[in-house]
């Protein structure tokens, strides 16, 4: 059952620019599901529509069967939201944070937020700007876990934090989620952490979803296929240049080979290279890059 | 709104209360001082019989009394003003425009299900403190008032109207409540401030024009001499409103009615009977009052818009 739904929905910014436009989603229950896409391609928006922060231009989205903006705090209830840059409160202290959100949420768990502290060595006492970057992110979802929701909407949480600290973030964000039965979706770039965080992938770019399936799938059903430019280097032949995921994204045959290369091989993609072969077959193609008549 | 919310919000303006309330309480204290120090120094009682001549030791009554007053008049008076203003600029902008700039109302939407409730508990606690420091600071200032113009019940006159007392506050609470407004629209500090500073300008100004033209109308007319001609407010306590010149029919002109020749005839005599227009000092308090809450209503109008932009806007 899908607990976060987007129906055909379109973001437009100004007049003309559109973040998001027919966007269909759906993010089965109980995963932790991870959302790429490169910069601009309407990742925050989504989430932040999800939060009630941004109103959809066309089209609806649903948090468990809730549309945020006809129903604002029913679908605030249902998520912990942890923003993309940190939002603490530099004034206060850890605990004033805990304090502040026990204030505003009914249902906040304190004392589960300050278990979450306590192991991870924050000082309850320390001020947010006292804290690292890590340490911040972490109090930020500390506060998210508090609230006890059943959804996480994690907003490139990881952006800022040096390889350590992401993966302590993934490592207490993947325990909580499994602990409590929750759904996690988490926007990021950094697609090696999500591979061991995630199950589930979504890719957006250009402002629609290019890819929806779990993580095992995207790697399982795509290949990278070498080749050999035999126009630039006869003599190595045998010494293949990437120049595609397959199965295309979009359906083509095998036709981004420069000059006359030929395919001559093939091997299991990782999830980068999944990600990547579909963001570039999303862009449009550039004059003279790419002449599919001469393909192999 | 519960007490946590406040204790917190209370936290995070901890710099601008104290800050303000040193500076506006410290200033209060000075006007309390100086009011004792005056209330000293009156002149007798029997200084302030009107007669033909003043003795030797009432004039030097009447010289020391004047020089205490000037001595911290223009020190005190003036920045006293300029703070209570202040104050509901500073503390009023930061309540909403601080944290949308900064970003931690996506912490605290994210948290709370009523941004309405989050609001509440934003507004309410700095908006007490801002009426009850402004509110005992024009009981200070009332007190100087009192000190400052012997034998004169401040309670039937109109002698620092605005600057003393209960209006003083509903000023204040009136420039807080657009400070809070401008400050939830424009979403960052320093601009809402200035564009703060300048709509509640025209506000208090734009009010105070209308005010003077309602009490135009609710004006009555006294003779010219009993006025104290040349002071904004009589000696009376009486707030002065205008000038006018009785016609033989018994219809009142002002200045513009005589566009070509002067009401005087050669000798600087008037034409026609002089008269001032004046609202009695008897209803000081009414007026004061009227205004104190025309300006609450303002207030909560603008309190009101803000949580209602809150509730709509984009955290940015």
């Amino acid at each position: 059952m899908a607990i976060l739904e987007t129906h055909d929905i379109g973001k437009r910014y100004g007049r003309r620019r559109w973040a998001l436009r027919h966007v269909d989603l759906a993010v089965p229950d109980g995963t932790v599901t991870a959302l790429v896409g490169p910069n601009g391609s309407g990742k925050s928006t989504l989430l932040k529509a999800w939060v009630g922060f941004e109103r959809p231009t066309e089209g609806h989205l649903t948090v468990d069967g809730i549309d945020p903006w006809k129903d604002r705090a029913g679908a605030i209830v249902r998520i912990g939201y942890v923003p993309q840059a940190p939002s603490l409160y530099r004034e206060l202290t850890v605990e004033e944070h805990v304090q502040l959100a026990v204030s505003l949420r009914p249902r906040f768990d304190p004392a589960m937020a300050r278990h979450r502290l306590d192991d991870l060595d924050i000082p309850l006492a320390s001020r947010a700007d006292e804290l690292s970057g890590g340490q911040q992110a972490q109090v930020g979802l500390a506060l998210a876990l508090g609230a006890r929701a059943p959804v996480l909407l994690l907003d490139e949480p990881l952006a800022s934090l040096d390889p350590l600290a992401r993966r302590e973030f993934l490592h207490v964000l993947v325990n909580a989620v499994r602990a409590e039965g929750s759904t996690a979706l988490l926007s990021s770039h950094v697609i090696t952490d999500i591979e061991q965080a995630c199950d589930r992938l979504l890719v957006l770019g250009a402002g629609r979803t290019l890819l929806d399936l779990s993580i095992a799938g995207a790697i399982a059903d795509h290949a990278v296929v070498a080749t050999a430019d035999l126009v630039a280097a006869p003599a190595a032949s045998g010494v293949g240049s990437v120049v595609g995921v397959f199965p295309s994204p979009t359906g083509e045959r095998l036709s981004l080979v420069r000059g006359d290369a030929a395919a001559v091989g093939g091997r299991p993609a990782t999830l980068e290279e999944v990600v990547l072969g579909h963001l570039a077959a999303a862009r449009p193609p550039r004059t003279g890059a790419i002449d599919p008549g001469r393909a192999a | 709104m519960n007490l946590q919310g406040a204790r917190i919000t209370l936290r995070l303006h901890r710099f601008e209360l104290v800050a303000f309330g040193l500076a506006l309480g410290g200033l209060a204290v000075a006007l309390l001082i100086h009011a004792a120090v005056l209330a000293n120094a009156q002149p007798g009682p029997e200084c302030l019989v009107v007669t033909d001549a003043v003795t030797p030791q009432c004039e030097a009554a009447f010289q020391r009394f004047s020089e205490a007053q000037q001595g911290i008049l223009s020190i005190v008076t003036t920045p006293f003003l300029v703070v209570v203003y202040a104050i509901g600029l500073f503390l009023g902008v930061p309540i909403v425009g601080r944290e949308l700039e900064r970003g931690t109302v996506r912490l605290a939407w994210s948290l709370g299900p009523s941004r309405w409730r989050w609001y509440a508990a934003r507004v309410v606690p700095i908006l007490l403190f801002v009426a009850a420091l402004t509110f005992l600071a024009g009981i200070a200032s009332d007190q100087f008032f009192a000190a400052s113009r012997p034998g004169t019940d401040m309670s039937r006159s109109f002698d620092g109207y605005g600057a003393r007392g209960g209006l003083l506050a509903s000023r204040a609470v009136f420039i807080f409540a657009v400070a809070v407004v401008v400050g939830s629209v424009i979403g960052r500090a320093l601009p809402a401030v200035i564009i703060a500073a300048v709509v509640a300008t025209i506000g208090l100004y734009g009010g105070t024009e209308v005010h003077h033209r309602i009490l135009a109308m609710e004006a009555v007319t006294i003779p010219v001499d009993q006025t104290g001609l040349g002071a904004q407010f009589g000696g009376s306590g009486d707030m002065y409103i205008d000038q006018r010149f009785v016609l033989p029919d018994g219809s009142l002109v002002g200045w513009d009615y005589f566009s070509s020749n002067s009401p005087y005839d050669e000798f600087g005599n008037p034409l026609y009977p002089e008269v001032s227009l004046v609202i009695p000092g008897e209803r000081y308090r009414f007026v004061e009052g009227r205004e104190a809450v025309v300006l609450a209503s303002g207030s909560l109008v603008a309190l009101l818009l803000a949580g209602f932009v809150v509730s709509r806007r984009r955290p940015g």
